[in-house]
């Protein structure tokens, strides 16, 4: 089952700026493109370093640590050095403009 | 043929330089700290001599710091310049630098101050446990989105161990694409993409000369590093910096500046306006690299470190070492490319 954890107000999440948060006390990134959130386990699957300290570009983002790409959408690996994707979490803004991320 | 084995003097170290390959990038590759900044042939820094073999500049390169004769006397610039067969040269090998990692990070606005109309203070945070080493007068790059990159000298000094907190001293050239977003969309908390350190614009600590610091407009920010470090370290070397812009809001840190000199023995300070001064106005006036020659009529035995415009640069390199004696191998520059 899933459930919703409020993590903050939509306007609080912008371009270029990921953003640590933590949804029912597992550590989550949330990414803004343009009209759409997206929201990764904040932890890399290969070297310890936060997803939310990334670069994003072109649907993924770039681990700081060494720059191994994931997409932000499914949390897929796109590039080297990676091998194991990193969790996605679906995320859903409510009538009162709250962003909640889901979590079974 | 394929590449060629360089011998470099008077360290007697060896490297290989490919084809294609500039022979600074090939001794940078190998772990070797040649001096450079521009890497495009306008500061002079990696200015060497070529002893035997074919060291060549390479074409459509600009070694501009070379004159004619210098070329003609075997003076190359390591950035322009490709090797072939067997080749010795002379060049001397900067302390301190070997050793440090050059890495690639994230690095996170944390504020953005408008130090003048067009200048902005950006501090940066980097991520936990990505600390990065550098000495005062090194630069980073930032990567744009379109792999163009940008140089900007980091403007406080590390501390040991490096650092997670950067400062960079950004001038507004409208029309440019990074500083066009930077005075414009650029946030707190957004993430910039860098690669650091280069360049040696350092000081030398085998010297004990008096230094002088030459800076004008945004070449303040290395100036301020390479200051704090020498407090850091407790140098004991006097120094004289020397600020120059064309208007006092050009000299956006005069009231720091002013204050360090009136409390720290060791430190002059005289800024230098060469545009319209106002009234009251209690510094010099001109150019910067005249209120030097006004001030010292023998640098033998000075050590200059000059950043700013390439023409001030030029200007002071030539004026200084021709007209006051100072060694060349004593003038140390980090020259601006206009870049946007």
């Amino acid at each position: 089952m899933t459930t919703w954890h409020d993590v903050g107000a939509e306007a609080d999440f912008e371009d270029g700026c990921p953003a640590a948060v933590e949804a029912g006390g597992k550590p989550v990134a949330i990414f803004r493109v343009e009209h759409e959130l997206f929201a990764l386990h904040d932890l890399c699957t290969h070297g310890a370093a936060r997803l939310s300290d990334g670069f994003v570009e072109d649907g993924c983002v770039e681990c700081p640590l060494h720059q191994g790409l994931f997409d932000l959408r499914t949390g897929a690996v796109r590039s080297a050095p990676l091998t194991e994707a990193v969790r996605s979490y679906p995320v859903r803004i409510t009538d009162t403009g709250r962003v909640e991320v889901g979590v079974t | 043929m394929s590449g060629a084995a360089v011998t470099l003097l008077p360290s007697g170290r060896q490297f290989v330089v490919a084809d294609g390959e500039t022979v600074l990038d090939a001794a940078l590759r190998a772990g070797i700290a040649l001096p450079y900044q521009c890497r495009s042939g306008e500061c002079g820094n990696c200015r060497s001599q070529c002893v035997a073999g074919q060291l060549e500049h390479r074409p459509g390169s600009t070694p501009t710091a070379l004159t004619a004769d210098d070329i003609t006397g075997g003076a190359r610039l390591l950035c322009c310049a490709t090797a072939s067969g067997t080749v010795t040269l002379e060049c001397r090998e900067v302390d301190g630098i070997a050793g440090i990692p050059l890495r690639r990070a994230t690095a996170r606005v944390t504020a953005i101050e408008r130090a003048a109309d067009d200048i902005a203070v950006l501090s940066l945070e980097l991520p936990d446990g990505q600390a990065l080493e550098y000495r005062a007068g090194q630069y980073l790059e930032v990567i744009l989105r379109d792999r163009s990159r940008r140089s900007y000298s980091m403007a406080t000094a590390a501390v040991t161990g490096g650092t997670r907190r950067l400062e960079l001293h950004v001038r507004h050239r409208p029309g440019g694409t990074f500083t066009d977003h930077v005075f414009g969309k650029l946030k707190v908390r957004e993430m910039l993409r860098i690669e650091g350190p280069f360049g040696t614009f350092c000081l030398d600590d085998r010297s004990d000369k008096p230094i002088l610091l030459l800076a004008t407009g945004t070449g303040f920010a290395p100036v301020q590093a390479i200051l704090e470090e020498a407090w850091q370290q407790n140098l004991q070397r006097p120094i004289t910096l020397y600020w120059g812009g064309r208007t006092p809001a050009d000299l956006y840190r005069d009231a720091d500046c002013r204050r360090w000199a009136a409390e720290r023995p060791g430190l002059r300070y005289v800024p230098v306006l060469s545009g319209d001064a106002p009234d009251n106005w209690d510094g010099r006036r001109g150019r910067v690299q005249q209120a030097v020659l006004d001030d010292h009529p023998d640098l033998t035995g000075h050590e200059v470190y000059a950043c700013g415009s390439s023409a001030m640069i030029d200007a002071a390199r030539s004026t200084l070492c021709s007209e006051r004696g100072l060694p060349t191998s004593a003038f140390f520059a980090d020259a601006f490319i206009a870049s946007a």
